[in-house]
């Protein structure tokens, strides 16, 4: 699945975000690598994630997955980027 | 854990799909910020149950059924969001959850324990979106991954009760 399949499947997701902010909540979201989500706006949009099983803020998600680049699926749960964390 | 960290007042699960229950955040939360529940379950009305997919309801009534019975406590176990304070919290973190234990086995937890548990009516019809993505579903798989998914949560409510 591309990135760009994967930001359409996750529509859904986007949306939820989306009422999340505007009501000003602080928000974790887990599993976001394994809902294969890749969309720089609903990181930027959460206080906190779990990418991969471990914690993220936005920014370090964002950062993790454009390592991982288009096939990030396929090796998400094992690269560098990710096993360095604190879990 | 991350969400503890913020000390908050109330706090609340939901799924990323469910973004029609976000106006509804507040209301589910309201029992919690008054001091009246320490765990609120959101529940769907007869109708808003209903208008999810045949299959879905089947096995989802089911569900409701058998863990209303099993556990002496009748809610619609099965739909999803929660809120909670931070001390319940632990019901919904402190275990190793399959994909679907999060929804049963915290609730069925902080019963057992005793916790103050109300039912929260909110707006629980299923969007477009989400109706499109099961009526696009072989039925047959889509029977076979909810039957797995009504096993997985037997699981669950057991394991609840006798945590």
């Amino acid at each position: 699945m591309s990135i760009e399949q994967s930001n359409e499947a996750n529509e859904m997701l986007l949306n939820t975000a989306r009422g999340l902010r505007e009501r000003g909540y602080d928000v974790v979201w887990s599993h976001v690598g394994d809902d294969a989500l890749f969309n720089e706006e609903l990181l930027s949009i959460c206080n906190f994630c779990y990418l991969h099983g471990r914690p993220h803020t936005g920014s370090e998600a964002k950062d993790t997955l454009r390592m991982a680049g288009q096939d990030w699926q396929s090796n998400q749960r094992e690269h560098d980027a990710c096993s360095g964390m604190e879990s | 854990m991350h969400a503890l960290a913020w000390n908050p007042r109330a706090i609340v699960y939901m799924e990323g799909d469910k973004s029609s229950f976000v106006p509804y955040i507040e209301r589910i939360a309201q029992p919690i910020l008054k001091g009246e529940a320490d765990l609120a379950v959101a529940t769907r009305s007869w109708d808003e149950f209903h208008a999810f997919p045949k299959v879905q309801q089947f096995w989802e009534g089911l569900f409701n059924l058998y863990a209303g019975f099993r556990a002496g406590f009748k809610t619609d176990w099965i739909y999803g969001p929660k809120a909670f304070t931070q001390e319940t919290g632990s019901f919904m973190l402190d275990y190793k959850a399959s994909d679907f234990g999060v929804i049963v086995h915290p609730l069925a937890a902080a019963l057992k324990k005793g916790k103050r548990v109300v039912g929260v009516n909110v707006a629980g019809f299923p969007q477009d979106n989400y109706m499109k993505k099961y009526n696009d579903i072989n039925f047959l798989k889509h029977f076979a991954w909810r039957m797995m998914s009504f096993w997985t949560n037997v699981k669950g409510l057991h394991s609840g009760l006798r945590s």
